[in-house]
């Protein structure tokens, strides 16, 4: 979203606030999150979530955590361990609710009132639907709306959404449990390094699987952010995710510049694009 | 319960219906559900829409207050369960009236759960033939827009001014058995939304509209398969596809047959129903919570302001009305339209004695009315005019008879009760000499009928009050007459 962390700070004072025009925007004041920027974490505690240590991460970004969790005693705070252990369903439960919501969503663009329109010779109106659909949504839109359309159908609403969202709630439970004893979260903001465009398509699970540890703060509504720590052997670059308790960018905020401060990444791609 | 039992006579032997309502009333306000546009009916096509009720990318629903304030207090109005939490689901499924490609509905956590209707199959005696119908639920939803097929030789037209404007879905239990009760549910509903003021209950506008639910089975067996009538849109309608489909499921069943669970349409022309769509090749709606919008949360203080908000409702009223000593019947006309409640409850207010108001009331304004093609509303008598009215006659200054030529003349002229009286010259003479002086000159004229009366003839009494009234041109008070008379021939 931003090149470093107080742009950041910036950019989210600019966007975030009240919207009467949707009802599930909170009606509070936004935080001068910029004026409050601070890299100094002393009595700050930094939870370290066991169960994101899976087995199959490359030892650089697992060296990279352990540099993370340096910095930030570095600048003050106190390391915990703490437990998610719902942490496995995440994923799972993501992948349900997130194309469920999709696949409803996406239902507008039916080239009725707007947008692409296909109406092949002879067509009727749900020929127009197929058509217009086929030809206007890329193969993971459709994949998406398909699970979605799949998750929701009688007889597997149950099995799927319902659990996913009883999931859900558990998962919103474990981060409530770790901020007894901390008060933001350090991870690594994937399990692998970026893969090139493209490069996963035909293998979507690959995909999927690289969200596994951003998809839990968003299934609890938390706020994160990821802070680029270092490169690979390849040269491409590392991220830190901080996550942090509902409402409290601030910390969020803080604990990311606190590794900017040390992380002295400065690697740019030549090109942006 | 009614006193003989509906049953359709089949060849087999007797079959009882079931039938069960599900009623989509509008909620009568100004904004959609969740959009601040407009709701007016009758207005130019997508003249009434806001970008959300297109949806447009990335609108998104606010829950618009008011009408989830007035189907609590519909809900209130039948003694149903408030839901302290309910939610929105979307209920999904392609239609080109409908943007979102879904409707934002309540399944699984309505907003109103059970309550009940009391129902009378008698108005004469409403409490003696009452029944009480279950409701199984209220929830809250968007209408869709309609689709325009006579605007263009092969073209569709959508007006989407009905997208998102609320409705009430009100659901029955399957607790009538008959066209009457479903008849008579359907009208005390209607009667309590337009109490309530949460729906105006105009059924050619399409602000109510009925899905008629239908089975039959012998007495004693479980329930049968149930079809479901959509969209009916009178109560008369109503009857007659209880009535109609009853008959022919019966007549299915009879040949051998069984009833397919399906949606059938009504056909008033024809008074049939036809198959629409059958359970095999019915949508899955795919139902799940909408992400866009929170759980409703009730507070105390908003259900308390709901309730307080609630009016006299109709079975209180008619109580109310009764116990002032008028007869049920009177009691059940007065009640059974709000505007005619209102009306009567300023006629009280005015000070007319209750009874001789209601009989008035019903009779002779209710008479004039249905006469004259007006409805209450614009009654062409204020409830003052017909107090001061009701006045006159109760203190002896009008007989009924000269009580209906000034209602007449107050009909025709809009004039006040005591200026026609004093403008007609219409006041009642109970004065003994003028009186006795018209009998002396009526008995002189038929001194045979004198000597007939008078020789044992006693019902001729009768002709000698009609005689002497009507040369006093009505204006003679009966009472004074029949003493004089009495004295007189002896």
């Amino acid at each position: 979203m931003a090149r470093d962390v107080r742009d950041c700070a910036i950019m989210l004072e600019a966007m975030a606030g009240f919207d009467a025009k949707d009802a599930t925007s909170l009606d509070l004041p936004v935080p001068n999150w910029e004026a409050g920027l601070s890299g100094d974490l002393k009595g700050k505690r930094v939870g370290i979530p066991k169960e994101y240590r899976v087995d199959t991460m490359p030892p650089e970004i697992e060296a990279l955590w352990q540099q993370g969790i340096e910095w930030l005693k570095d600048a003050g705070a106190e390391i915990v361990e703490v437990s998610l252990p719902h942490t496995k369903y995440a994923l799972p439960a993501y992948y349900i609710i997130a194309p469920a919501e999709a696949s409803s969503n996406l239902a507008r663009y039916d080239g009725v009132r707007y947008g692409l329109r296909d109406l092949p010779e002879g067509a009727g109106l749900q020929d127009m639907y197929a058509a217009t659909r086929a030809a206007g949504f890329g193969d993971e839109v459709k994949r998406r709306i398909m699970i979605g359309t799949y998750v929701l159908s009688a007889g597997f609403y149950d099995a799927y959404f319902t659990q996913a969202s009883k999931v859900r709630t558990l998962i919103a439970r474990d981060f409530e449990q770790a901020w007894a004893t901390c008060d933001v979260l350090l991870t690594p903001t994937a399990p692998s390094a970026a893969f090139a465009l493209g490069e996963k398509s035909a293998d979507p699970i690959a995909m999927y699987l690289n969200d596994v540890f951003t998809v839990p703060s968003s299934l609890a509504g938390l706020p994160a952010m990821s802070v680029p720590g270092g490169l690979d052997g390849q040269g491409l670059p590392l991220g830190l995710q901080i996550i942090g308790k509902a409402l409290d960018e601030q910390s969020v905020l803080n604990a990311g510049l606190a590794i900017e401060q040390r992380a002295g990444f400065t690697a740019r791609a030549e090109r942006w694009w | 319960m009614t006193d003989t039992k509906y049953t359709i006579r089949g060849e087999t032997g007797d079959w009882e219906v079931v039938v069960g309502l599900e009623v989509h009333a509008q909620i009568t306000t100004n904004a959609k559900l969740f959009s601040g546009a407009a709701t007016a009916f009758g207005a130019e096509p997508n003249t009434q829409v806001s970008l959300v009720d297109a949806a447009m990318p990335g609108m998104l629903p606010v829950p618009n207050r008011e009408c989830i304030r007035q189907a609590v207090r519909t809900g209130m109005a039948i003694e149903a369960q408030i839901n302290r939490w309910s939610r929105f689901d979307r209920k999904n499924y392609f239609y080109a009236d409908l943007p979102q490609g879904y409707q934002i509905s309540q399944l699984y956590h309505p907003l109103v759960g059970e309550g009940a209707i009391d129902i009378s199959l008698d108005e004469k005696n409403p409490d003696a033939h009452g029944k009480r119908i279950g409701v199984e639920r209220i929830h809250v939803e968007q209408d869709a827009g309609k689709l325009m097929h006579d605007q263009h030789p092969t073209r569709s037209y959508v007006d989407l001014n009905r997208s998102g404007v609320a409705l009430m879905e009100i659901v029955s239990k399957p607790d009538m058995t008959s066209p009457a009760e479903a008849g008579a549910y359907l009208r005390k509903l209607r009667s309590i939304l337009r109490y309530v003021g949460s729906c105006d209950g105009n059924m050619e506008e399409g602000s109510m509209r009925a899905d008629v639910n239908v089975s039959v089975r012998k007495p004693g067996e479980p329930l049968g398969t149930r079809t479901e009538t959509k969209n009916v849109n009178s109560v008369r309608f109503v009857m007659a596809v209880v009535e109609q489909e009853a008959r022919r499921q019966v007549e299915v069943l009879e040949d051998g047959g069984r009833i397919v669970q399906e949606t059938r349409l009504y056909d008033p022309d024809r008074n049939e129903t036809r198959s629409m769509r059958s359970k095999e090749d019915a949508h899955d709606y795919r139902y799940f919570p909408d992400p866009d919008l929170l759980p409703l949360e009730l507070d105390e203080a908003f259900l308390a302001e709901c309730r307080a908000s609630l009016p006299e409702l109709p079975d209180t009223k008619r109580r109310r009305y009764e116990a002032l000593g008028i007869t049920p019947y009177a009691a059940a006309v007065l009640t059974a339209e709000v505007e005619a409640a209102r009306w009567f409850d300023a006629l009280l207010d005015c000070g007319a004695a209750p009874v001789a108001a209601a009989n008035w009331t019903t009779s002779e304004l209710f008479g004039a009315l249905n006469r004259t093609g007006k409805d209450i509303e614009n009654a062409p008598v204020s409830p003052t005019q017909a107090a001061e009215l009701l006045g006159l006659i109760a203190d002896g200054t009008l007989s009924s008879t000269l009580a209906k030529q000034v209602f007449e003349i107050m009909l025709e002229t809009g004039q006040g009760a005591a200026a026609v009286v004093e403008e007609h010259g219409l006041k009642q003479t109970s004065d003994t000499g003028e009186i006795e002086r018209v009998i002396a000159e009526v008995m002189a004229a038929n001194e045979d009928k004198v000597a007939d009366y008078r020789g044992g003839k006693d019902k001729l009494f009768g002709f000698f009050v009609g005689q002497t009234m009507k040369a006093m041109g009505g204006k003679a008070n009966p009472g004074v007459v029949n003493e004089v008379l009495k004295k007189m021939l002896g």
